[in-house]
């Protein structure tokens, strides 16, 4: 019985991914006749990671319907209707730091960087880099829905503070930054990070669940451009530290 | 044989993953013992959801890797190499919105926000309009590539636009604008459209593959910000329409 709520709308969301990955297979397979003609071996491996995408897409979907957008909701919803608010302040901290601990796509990324930098910026150090820039901000966000505090307050400084560290890092450290955004907004923290704010402001009878609940995203994505910014700043005043040492 | 080269590394994925996730689900207990008390069937589907969620974030991963960046690359590098370089740009423009729409954060930000504006904001809609968004920039990125641009020429101005749109378009559109521009770069996006940059800027001399990659993703960022506002004024206009027709 419990399989079956489990699978409830599985079909549906099977055809969704299908039909939203359906318009790229097309697209790659007329570059493929008319241009590409790579040999077959290559297809081969096409097309087996095209059926791990749709299967593990549909699955995570899934996943996500059940189990995580409503323990995210109702996590939101319980403490914002205590009388304890505040408390969402420290959970948020702590459910950034865990979330992005569980992002797969954090911790690829995070070993991409470690094998392009031959080692010199260690997997580990991305990784907490990461989940310390993305905690505060998730905290600082809960801080937001808690007063009610408007995004722009957040979202400018946050943006102009991005464009001008970027004259001061090293333009791979840039790179490196802008990369783990993307990766530390990957589809675990969205659902869980997106779900709890929402359900929170929904709870809370003066907030508007729209107004107050999105806008966390943005700020997850903000959150590591600056801390591995910060980072690659520290390693370049490390390494002019050292050069001053070795004179 | 072509089997072991599909799960290279596949084990090792997965219980990097499993590490990862428990951090999350001992808080989840935590918070469930002494504040939410959650009936058992709750419970019961949420670790089934989280278990699917590992598995299809896995799978999920594991595709994007052995099937999109390769067939990404290529792509880039056919036309980068082809006497019609100007190809590269219908080609992004084509790719990066087929590559947004099986974008899994994307449907999820989307569902979240149909449900949470009861339906005022349509699911599709905002797919559609961030897709769209994502287009034009991976668009423009390719024009940069091939007359080799600075990327600060469309970073920093963009970024700057985004903030004085803000000023017009309709606060509920902001959040969700800038949490857009979170999710567009998921996985799908970054690993398939990005390798298709690097693909077509290794082949040109002259392109740097690091710095190149990282002025797509803070585009791809910023695509959905300017394309999701510009519908919140939309909304607004017609809004103020239908108020003017009704006054």
């Amino acid at each position: 019985m419990s399989e079956l709520v489990v699978f409830k709308g599985f079909g549906r969301v099977l055809l969704g991914v299908f039909q939203a990955l359906l318009p790229l297979l097309i697209s790659f397979f007329i570059f493929q006749i008319f241009y590409l003609k790579l040999p077959a071996s290559y297809i081969k491996n096409i097309i087996k990671g095209i059926i791990l995408v749709l299967s593990g897409a549909a699955l995570f979907l899934q996943g996500v319907q059940i189990g995580f957008l409503p323990a995210g909701q109702e996590i939101g919803a319980v403490l914002g209707g205590s009388p304890h608010r505040w408390l969402l302040i420290p959970a948020g901290f702590l459910l950034g730091f865990t979330t992005i601990m569980a992002e797969p796509t954090v911790r690829v990324h995070s070993i991409e960087v470690e094998k392009a930098s031959s080692g010199y910026i260690k997997k580990n150090v991305i990784i907490y880099t990461i989940a310390a820039g993305v905690s505060i901000i998730v905290a600082l966000a809960m801080t937001k829905v808690v007063y009610g505090i408007p995004l722009q307050y957040l979202i400018v400084p946050g943006y102009l503070l991005v464009l001008v560290l970027m004259k001061y890092t090293d333009p791979a450290f840039v790179a490196i930054a802008f990369d783990s955004g993307a990766m530390a907004t990957g589809p675990m923290t969205v659902t869980f990070v997106t779900a709890m704010s929402v359900g929170t402001a929904t709870v809370m009878e003066e907030r508007s669940a729209v107004l107050d609940g999105f806008g966390l995203v943005s700020l997850v994505f903000l959150a590591p451009i600056l801390s591995v910014m910060l980072l690659g700043l520290a390693y370049r005043w490390k390494e002019k530290k050292g050069d001053k040492n070795g004179e | 044989m072509t089997g072991l080269i599909v799960f290279e590394g596949f084990d090792h994925v997965l219980l990097d993953v499993t590490q990862a996730l428990l951090p999350l689900v001992i808080v989840f207990f935590i918070f469930q013992v002494f504040f939410m008390k959650l009936p058992g069937q709750f419970i019961k589907n949420l670790l089934k959801g989280m278990l699917l969620v590992l598995v299809g974030t896995t799978l999920f991963l594991q595709g994007v890797q052995i099937g999109f960046l390769p067939a990404g690359r290529e792509i880039g590098a056919f036309f980068g190499g082809s006497p019609y370089r100007f190809f590269l740009i219908p080609v992004g423009f084509f790719l990066g919105f087929t590559a947004a729409l099986a974008e899994p954060a994307v449907r999820v930000l989307s569902i979240e926000v149909e449900k949470a504006s009861s339906g005022y904001i349509r699911k599709n809609l905002l797919i559609y309009t961030l897709s769209l968004g994502v287009a034009i920039f991976v668009a423009l990125d390719m024009v940069r590539i091939i007359y080799g641009l600075p990327f600060h020429y469309l970073v920093v101005p963009g970024y700057l636009l985004a903030l004085v749109v803000m000023k017009f378009s309709d606060p509920a559109f902001t959040a969700i604008a800038f949490d857009a521009g979170g999710v567009s770069t998921g996985p799908m996006t970054v690993t398939f459209i990005l390798s298709m940059a690097v693909g077509a800027a290794t082949i040109m001399e002259g392109r740097s593959a690091v710095i190149d990659g990282f002025g797509l993703i803070a585009l791809v960022a910023l695509a959905p910000i300017l394309s999701v506002m510009l519908l919140g004024i939309v909304y607004r206009k017609k809004e103020g329409k239908d108020d003017g027709d009704g006054a």
